[in-house]
């Protein structure tokens, strides 16, 4: 109850200092519908040369930067903005400050800011010019396709939030990790996301990339199984699979990384 | 200027104090070209447009072009739009130095890794596929300071945008994912249409990187050839008068902390 209570502080407060910035408010929204736009051209330009990629139609390349869509928002502006802020607050020596609360750290450093506006603000225009340019009767969607697809995705987004969290924490022990933060970050975002399909990988790295470094699950897998290329149910238990293991890892990380943490203040 | 080079060096070094961060920022460089060259190589697997030679050479050519005149990321962009943000340029403004030199010369220290790498990157790349002519050459050369150029007024433009506005993230996101796109960043321009093409190479972002790499397949200079010379020259002079104008006259309305 009381980190319920938490978060939607956090919400209010995020939402109130979103909305300080007026002007930038409306050029992002304007930056994010100019990015679909472009990458709708982008894939159309390439598909005016090619008839697919990997197997993939140009209907099914868009429906995975849909689902690319849904990760980059709920990662980039909720995991990355308070990933970067623990960096930043180790490194200089604020992270004392949020040991100091009586709350719980790691959920209040994941979570310290939420800036479900800008999600919604921005992500919404940009998944309906998708959704607009898409040619549906072109995919053969499922219902239980669906609901497995979008259950994987959500899945994914939280393992992706895990797991570049993980990528921060060397910060307790180096006391600089943005560059090993960003590094994953390209990495996942390049190998997971960015119209990069699950059947463009030999077997070994769909294995690695799913089991050992999951950046496929949220987009790639999500929808592999969207337009039925892979098994919806093996694909939702080893995303949870991969969600309940690393998130203990991340726990076990944490808790290490908060014994030999030598605050400002030592 | 050897107070720049000191300020070059010194911030280079702070971020070398992080052997681990260097590691990773190599890997950052490299994972970049190669999921590149990977995407390409599995989208144009079937066809015959590029050889994997070509392709390779292609986007070394292309990273490194735009990561040395910071065409792609808008590093010194980045710095100023940050300083302005922080309050901290209030600082550089009121020492007996120029404030773009200073950013400029921070800014190459942070990315200083990224240079070293992108130099080698285009040696590389040269490398695999080299100029057809040594006029190809001296046209690369050419070209390659033009596209620094029109990069320095992009970056100068999105720094001077800041001292208006504060936040621009937004426009800045959206200058950016529209210059990737068509200045030859992540699809070379031979994909578009010939008409497209040709209408996109009036306007500056083709010289950011498409330019300075078609050219380097060139023989003689035809009609073409001359009049991307010209257009090159025409854009780096205007856009850096009108932006360094820019500059000024929002720096004579900015409101400093303090005020």
């Amino acid at each position: 109850m009381q980190n319920l209570k938490l978060i939607t502080k956090i919400i209010k407060n995020s939402t109130e200092l979103d909305l300080a910035y007026f002007w930038n408010n409306w050029l992002s929204l304007l930056s994010v519908v100019i990015y679909m736009a472009t990458n709708i051209l982008f894939i159309d330009i390439i598909f005016s040369k090619v008839n697919n990629i990997a197997g993939y139609s140009r209907d099914e390349i868009l429906l995975i930067s849909l689902t690319s869509q849904f990760w980059f928002f709920f990662t980039s502006m909720i995991f990355i903005k308070n990933i970067q802020n623990f960096i930043k607050d180790v490194n200089r020596g604020d992270f004392d400050l949020i040991l100091s609360k009586p709350l719980p750290s790691l959920l209040y450093t994941m979570f310290r800011n939420i800036n479900l506006l800008a999600v919604l603000r921005e992500g919404v225009p940009s998944a309906f010019l998708i959704v607009v340019v898409i040619k549906w009767t072109n995919l053969n969607l499922e219902f239980s396709n669906i609901a497995f697809g979008i259950l994987i995705m959500i899945t994914g987004t939280f393992i992706s939030g895990i797991i570049n969290f993980i990528f921060s924490l060397p910060v307790f022990w180096l006391g600089q990790s943005q560059s090993i933060g960003d590094a994953f970050y390209q990495l996942e975002d390049l190998s997971g996301h960015s119209n990069f399909v699950l059947e463009a990988y030999p077997n070994i790295l769909k294995i690695f990339f799913t089991f050992f470094l999951p950046t496929l699950v949220s987009s790639s897998i999500s929808t592999s199984v969207l337009v039925g290329k892979s098994n919806a149910v093996e694909m939702l238990a080893a995303s949870i699979f991969v969600f309940i293991t690393f998130s203990m890892i991340l726990k076990f990380l944490w808790n290490l990384g908060l014994k030999n943490y030598t605050s400002a203040s030592s | 200027m050897e107070l720049y080079t000191r300020i070059m060096t010194f911030t280079f070094r702070s971020f070398l104090a992080y052997p681990l961060e260097v590691v990773a920022y190599v890997l950052k460089y490299f994972t970049k070209v190669i999921f590149l060259i990977a995407f390409w190589n599995v989208t144009l697997g079937s066809t015959n447009l590029f050889t994997q030679k070509e392709l390779i050479a292609y986007f070394l050519l292309a990273t490194s072009i735009s990561d040395i005149t910071m065409a792609d990321s808008g590093n010194l962009g980045r710095t100023l739009r940050r300083s302005i943000r922080s309050g901290g340029i209030n600082q550089i403004l009121i020492k007996p130095m120029n404030a773009i030199f200073y950013m400029y010369s921070e800014t190459l220290g942070q990315i200083g890794t990224k240079i070293i790498l992108a130099i080698l990157s285009l040696l590389v790349a040269l490398t695999i596929n080299p100029p057809t002519t040594p006029l190809s050459a001296l046209l690369f050369i050419f070209f390659l300071i033009n596209s620094f150029c029109i990069s320095f007024a992009y970056n100068l433009f999105e720094g001077s945008l800041a001292l208006n506005i504060t936040e621009v993230n937004g426009i800045k996101n959206a200058m950016h994912h529209i210059s990737r796109l068509l200045s030859g960043q992540i699809v070379p321009l031979t994909f578009f249409s010939e008409h497209l093409r040709n209408l996109l190479l009036v306007t500056p972002v083709p010289y950011l990187a498409f330019v300075p790499i078609s050219i380097l397949t060139i023989k003689t200079i035809d009609s073409n050839t001359l009049a991307q010379i010209l257009i090159a020259i025409f854009w780096s002079i205007t856009l850096n008068l009108l932006v360094l104008s820019y500059w000024r006259t929002s720096l004579k309305k900015y409101d400093a902390a303090g005020n």
